[in-house]
């Protein structure tokens, strides 16, 4: 996780960083002309979502501080929702950056080209993971601090990150992954010292992987079940629909996660 | 170009504080409006941030987000009494859930927080322009290569957004359909704007690196600035006067004032 630090380094990380925040909350405008709105001033259907996991694998960790600032700036800032929520937004949208990268390097050997199905296979595996992860941070946050339930919130954003991102993320990749490389736009062309694939994957690695995938994809529909009520019975707590059971089942997945990401930034 | 610079120009005393001293009023706000969880508690805080609002003379600067606070509001007061249960004064019951006055009032001060919270982010926006608050955001401690790229995402976003725009007519033109049909061909089809503005964008900034540090860009140097902060007199009371609120509005929480449900934010 270093190169999350190191990255500031380089002038050429620190233009990758404008481009992929400016470009997120660009895009946010351009398509602000075409809203659908889920709540408003907090989440819509957003093109646009599409942008943090494809810049992710081009511009690795500048990636992850421009989904944080892109959202911020287009959405928080310049959209007007910008409240207490805006902190969860931009832990969310760093580990909506984060994610992807960091898992393909550390698991996936083919490139990220979605021109055969096994790479565009995995591409969608980590779009579902890394949709998963944001929908369990962010509306952790929002209940956390009494700002809007998180089932809600977590049910329109998973859905609403898988489907853009799921959608167009390959489809630009497919286009702009082969011209990136062969420009040295890659983060990895800037960064040396870091592999853009592993050349071989160490068993933390994998498990790395399997616990974001447990605490992102699994961890965030059992929390959503919890916060209708169900199961809490069987946890001794009282029928309530938000508040300490929820806090508590989300927490561990949220410690899950972290666990997990503890291990993938391991060499 | 308007549409993404929020700050208005003007000679209110909120205008002329340093940008540190409004970045600690918005945290105040944060803490001020976060503490509280009852109505008439919340709602003060709101209206001292109306007011600051109207004294700034930026109202009318804001009006593209009126909707928007309003929408956000509507949304808490109808969501927060289905999903925070509890309290013992029945108003009336729908399709098996019970709704309270507790809960009713929770949501109506879960709504004036999320606006004064808005509110108090945007009055900091227009009464500020962005090269003082990227000198603030490094005096506070941010690296200077993370205010600077920050900076930079401000000043750039009207040239990517114009871009963006042209590229839409553009696709349009030829037949592209990002308008009406179902999510998923909408979804599908604006990869068509993205993919073209992708390529733009790191075509007009593939040479930036090299512009900035032939005009002595060093990422990590320490630097000089040519404008100056000055942390004034009326700074110093100011700050100290919404961190002294802060504390009281915290001790007050602590002594079980402003609060509908106790247990929770």
């Amino acid at each position: 996780m270093r190169e999350l630090f190191s990255m500031w380094r380089y002038t050429q990380m620190i233009t990758a960083f404008v481009v992929s925040a400016g470009l997120y909350a660009a895009l946010l405008f351009v398509f602000a002309a075409l809203p659908i709105w889920i709540i408003p001033g907090v989440t819509a259907v957003r093109p646009g979502n599409a942008i943090p996991p494809f810049t992710s694998l081009i511009f690795g960790p500048a990636a992850a501080w421009g989904s944080a600032v892109g959202n911020l700036i287009g959405f928080d800032i310049l959209g007007g929702a910008l409240t207490i929520g805006s902190i969860g937004g931009f832990i969310g949208n760093f580990f909506l950056g984060l994610v992807p990268y960091k898992i393909w390097h550390r698991v996936f050997r083919e490139e990220p080209h979605c021109r055969t199905l096994s790479s565009l296979l995995k591409y969608e595996f980590v779009i579902l993971v890394h949709s998963g992860v944001v929908a369990l941070i962010i509306p952790y946050w929002t209940e956390l601090v009494g700002f809007l339930p998180f089932t809600f919130l977590a049910f329109i954003i998973f859905f609403n990150e898988l489907i853009s991102a799921g959608i167009i993320a390959p489809v630009l990749m497919a286009l702009v992954y082969p011209r990136a490389k062969r420009v040295g736009w890659l983060w990895t062309d800037v960064m040396k010292g870091y592999q853009y694939t592993p050349t071989q994957v160490k068993s933390h690695h994998k498990l790395g992987t399997l616990l974001v995938f447990i605490a992102g994809v699994v961890g965030v529909w059992v929390t959503m079940f919890v916060g209708v009520g169900l199961g809490q019975p069987l946890m001794q707590f009282a029928p309530v629909f938000a508040g300490a059971p929820l806090l508590t089942v989300g927490g561990v997945f949220i410690l899950i996660f972290a666990i997990g990401m503890a291990l993938l930034s391991k060499d | 170009m308007s549409r993404y610079v929020l700050y208005a120009e003007g000679k209110s005393f909120f205008h002329s504080l340093d940008p540190r001293s409004k970045i600690a009023l918005v945290v105040c706000v944060f803490v001020w409006s976060s503490v509280f969880n009852h109505p008439l508690y919340t709602g003060t805080v709101l209206g001292a941030v109306l007011a600051l609002v109207l004294i700034s003379g930026v109202a009318s600067r804001l009006k593209l987000f009126w909707f928007g606070l309003v929408s956000l509001a509507t949304m808490s007061l109808i969501l927060w009494p289905l999903f925070r249960r509890g309290g013992e004064n029945v108003l009336f019951e729908a399709m098996g859930i019970v709704f309270t006055q507790e809960s009713v009032m929770y949501g109506l001060a879960v709504a004036f927080r999320l606006v004064a919270m808005v509110l108090s982010g945007l009055l900091l926006l227009t009464t500020t322009r962005i090269e003082d608050l990227e000198l603030a955001l490094t005096r506070l401690g941010m690296p200077y290569s993370m205010a600077f790229g920050i900076s930079a995402v401000f000043r750039f976003i009207p040239a990517m957004v114009g871009d963006g725009l042209t590229i839409l007519a553009a696709q349009r033109a030829r037949g592209v359909n990002v308008v009406s049909g179902n999510v998923f061909s909408r979804m599908k089809n604006s990869a068509a704007i993205i993919v073209p503005l992708f390529i733009t964008t790191m075509r007009r900034f593939g040479e930036l690196p090299l512009a900035i540090e032939s005009r002595g860009f060093v990422p990590m140097a320490r630097r000089s600035y040519l404008l100056e902060l000055r942390f004034r007199a009326r700074d110093v009371v100011f700050t100290a006067t919404v961190l002294f609120l802060a504390a009281l509005s915290i001790y007050m929480r602590l002594n079980g004032y402003g609060v509908v449900f106790p247990h929770v934010i």
